[in-house]
């Protein structure tokens, strides 16, 4: 295994120098079970580019599944671990934003979004049908059909 | 001559052009004059030609190596592949709003090929004028700010090289094309939209613009489809949407396409619903922009923000010009626009438009989810994070809505709801009650029962409405079922097509039901020879490899895989996992090999290895149920699109018109 050792060492340089190089060790990580891919996926990594810490292979993701495992191991429950990290780096390391203050309004937008349109095309409705009854002795819509079409050959 | 004054030669001439064919067709709007509508029409291939020199120039200056030209200096070299190379210009900003800009002298051009046809003398100026506006901008902004030709004063030797996560897989060469394919073609719905209001004709424009707008869609679902599998190809984590900013970008244009394709089809039956399809194809269009707004000014963190660059403020300022012209246009001609009635919801079109009201919420909470860390930083200062968890647990129940909608909309009749469809909603509502028990009685989660239960009901309703137009056909013109069936598919392709898109969905639904509730994410580290048993599965680890390729260094691990049980049915094989070092990315790249079943997909990942003895490797394994079925579930729709969009003849209303482009 020379070669994988030979054109590492040729990669330290460049390596080291990167914005988020980290110290590559040369000791295996723990082993990881299901759970752990689990709670880290509803956690922020929190150097990347809007990837969770169970996708991300930067350093500091690592490190939080290291730390999600050894806390399963300790008998910690889920709701726990993300509570440790909600205490180090604030609500923004949950993927899922906490149903109260502003982050609530999210979680109404269904609803909001549904009542909103759902209002818009009460309106609608409602003017169509007394446009429908005013002019109900004028043009019909067929004649406008045909009138457009007529005018579209022309 | 270079390739880099060339290719700024041929922008600075696409930019007049755009200006030329915008003047032209103002005063052919103004005046009234055909003679300048003939001249705007032409000029359309004018600024195709100078945009397709232009961008090959930039291909030329890639392929040549020519680091005088700053973007090939910071976004290739010469050491990459030949595929490499011809995808670059896509690779970064300026390259890639060369290529939309590209894209849309395309469209510019094959809409002026209507002119006289579809495109009658009193909408084809503001049609043409409209897109030649968003030419002017794209242009405008590539020439003042984001100038792909850009000199470098002392080329380096060497090129930075391409974004390697760019060049990870051949998907580079398909996804964005198709993108933008998608994005630039919603402009020609909105341009015929605008055209409309300024013709003050409300109904006629829906016929051919429904048809752009499928064109644009298709594109835009094969994009969103092949997005999906490139992302489950290399990023490695087993999963194909991550609800990132930039993805969700891309899904709003496309919810709101289908909204205004499902309220088109009422417009167009029944002459209802005009003010709020110029609305929808407003902001679908709009939302292009947006999402180009989104991935290019960097605002929001998203993997996508490669391409960022100095072109955020114009983007928005681009953005807040289209909503203007669009609901501006709207708000002016609404009083006028009329309504041939109201709407029976318990009709075809009631269920289509019950379908835009979710597809439009859909819209309005992705939007919102989107934006709303931005909204809470902006008022309290305050960091919030909105990510795949919410919009998972919001969209489920919208999406059970939209797929019941879905199997009920094409079964109801226009107008109003009879006998014979009760008795088809009764056998669906049956089938959806036997699937639901089945995947309970198979010990499967509520939700996945649901989504089996939504399939066997959707499958259902298909099956029962092409029973009745055979049925119908055999009656009424004396064939036999076979020749019934093979009329239906060959001469209706309409309604067939989209049975096939419908029948897509469900599956795709289907299988994203089963996908999210059932992966399975485990990580261990072998020692070479170790054996790993897990979740039927045995995996051994062959050894330790290095390899030295063109562009970059990639460690092996092979592994020796074995099913033990059912539940690794279908994993046996060998296969070689790999981590990728590119010299100028800081991190390696973990490269997963995916073996394909009908059932699970297995998904092995190199983590790390020893990197001093080539003693151990850490290995990540995912097994994911039924995501096969989604990319099947993409394929279908697409090739329904295609489908309904294939040339028979008699698709357009025929307008055999009077040449009215000469005077």
């Amino acid at each position: 295994m020379r070669g994988v050792r030979g054109w590492f060492l040729a990669l330290a340089l460049p390596l080291s120098f990167g914005a988020l190089a980290q110290p590559v060790p040369n000791t295996p990580p723990p082993d990881f079970p299901p759970q752990v891919f689990e709670i880290a996926r509803e956690l922020r990594c929190p150097v990347c580019q809007g990837e969770s810490a169970a996708e991300s292979n930067a350093g500091i993701a690592l490190e939080m599944r290291r730390i999600i495992a050894e806390q399963l191991e300790q008998g910690k429950s889920p709701a726990e671990i993300k509570q440790f990290f909600v205490e180090r780096y604030g609500d923004w390391i949950l993927f899922e934003p906490p149903a109260r203050g502003l982050t609530l309004w999210v979680w109404l937008s269904p609803l909001l979004g549904l009542l909103l349109l759902g209002y818009g095309l009460w309106r609608h409705q409602a003017r169509a049908k007394s446009l429908a009854q005013a002019q109900a002795a004028g043009v019909s819509e067929e004649e406008i059909a045909r009138l457009e079409a007529e005018l579209d050959r022309r | 001559m270079t390739p880099g004054l060339l290719g700024g030669i041929a922008l600075v001439g696409a930019l007049v052009f755009s200006l030329l064919g915008l003047a032209l067709a103002v005063l052919a709007h103004a005046l009234r004059d055909g003679r300048y509508l003939e001249a705007a029409r032409r000029t359309t291939l004018l600024s195709l030609l100078a945009a397709a020199t232009s961008f090959g120039a930039l291909e030329w200056a890639i392929l040549t190596d020519d680091f005088s030209v700053s973007y090939v200096a910071n976004h290739s070299a010469s050491v990459n592949p030949l595929w490499v190379k011809l995808v670059t210009p896509w690779a970064a900003l300026e390259g890639s709003i060369l290529l939309w800009a590209l894209l849309q002298t395309l469209y510019t051009w094959l809409v002026g090929l209507r002119v006289g046809r579809s495109l009658d003398f009193w909408r084809a100026p503001s049609a043409l004028g409209t897109l030649f506006l968003v030419q002017v901008f794209f242009f405008a902004v590539m020439v003042f700010v984001a100038h792909p030709f850009d000199k470098v004063p002392n080329p380096p030797a060497e090129g930075l090289g391409t974004n390697p996560l760019l060049q990870n897989h051949w998907m580079m060469a398909v996804h964005p094309v198709l993108m933008y394919l998608g994005f630039v073609g919603l402009s020609v719905p909105f341009a015929y939209a605008v055209a409309a209001m300024l013709a003050r004709r409300y109904q006629s424009w829906i016929f051919e613009t429904r048809w752009w707008t499928l064109v644009a869609w298709g594109f835009l679902t094969a994009a969103i489809f092949t997005g999906k599998w490139w992302s489950y190809e290399i990023l490695g984590w087993g999963g194909y949407w991550a609800w990132d900013p930039v993805e969700n970008a891309s899904l709003i244009p496309w919810l709101l396409a289908t909204a205004f394709l499902h309220t088109a089809q009422v417009q167009e039956r029944k002459g209802l619903f005009k003010g709020w399809n110029f609305a929808f194809i407003t902001l679908a269009f709009a939302a292009t922009v947006f999402g180009t707004f989104l991935t290019r000014s960097g605002v929001i963190q998203s993997v996508h923000a490669f391409a960022s660059g100095p072109v955020g403020v114009w983007f928005l300022a681009f953005l807040l010009g289209v909503l203007a012209l669009g609901l501006g246009l709207l708000a002016r001609v609404s009083g006028e626009i009329r309504e041939a009635g109201e709407v029976r919801w318990k009709s075809r079109e009631g269920a289509l438009l019950a379908g835009a009201l979710f597809f439009g919420t859909f819209a309005f909470v992705v939007v919102v989810g989107t934006l709303w860390p931005l909204a809470v930083e902006l008022l309290s200062g305050a960091k919030v994070s909105v990510g795949a968890p919410f919009f998972n647990q919001v969209s489920a129940p919208l999406g059970v809505f939209m797929l019941l909608l879905m199997g009920i909309g094409p079964v109801l009749p226009w107008r109003q709801a009879r006998g014979e469809a009760l008795k088809n909603l009764t056998a669906m509502l049956i089938a959806l009650g036997v699937g639901m028990l089945i995947g309970l009685g198979l010990g499967l989660s509520l939700g996945v029962s649901l989504a089996i239960g939504l399939f066997a009901y959707n499958l259902t309703a298909i099956v029962l409405m092409v029973a009745q137009g055979v049925k119908e056909r055999s009656r009424a013109l004396g064939l036999s079922p076979a020749q019934a069936l093979l009329e239906l598919v060959a001469r209706h392709r309409r309604r067939f097509g989209s049975h096939i898109v419908h029948f897509g969905v469900a599956l795709a639904a289907l299988s994203i039901a089963f996908s999210q509730t059932y992966r399975y994410t485990e990580q261990k580290t072998l020692q070479v020879g170790e054996v790993w048993q897990t979740r039927g599965l045995e995996v051994r680890l062959l050894g330790l490899t290095a390899r030295e390729e063109a562009n970059r260094f990639a460690a092996l691990a092979p592994i020796q895989v074995r099913a033990t049980s059912r539940d690794g049915w279908g994993s046996d094989g060998r296969y070689e996992t790999r981590l990728n070092f590119y010299p100028q990315m800081s991190s390696p790249l973990a490269t997963p090999v995916v073996r394909y079943t009908l059932y699970n997909d297995y998904y092995f990942v190199l983590m790390q290895f020893d990197q001093e003895k080539g003693q151990w490797a850490t290995l990540k394994i995912i097994i994911t149920p039924m995501v096969f079925w989604l990319w099947v579930a993409g394929g279908l729709i697409v090739l329904g699109t295609a489908y309904i969009l294939w040339p028979s003849g008699a698709r357009l209303p025929s307008r055999q018109a009077v040449p009215s482009a000469s005077d």
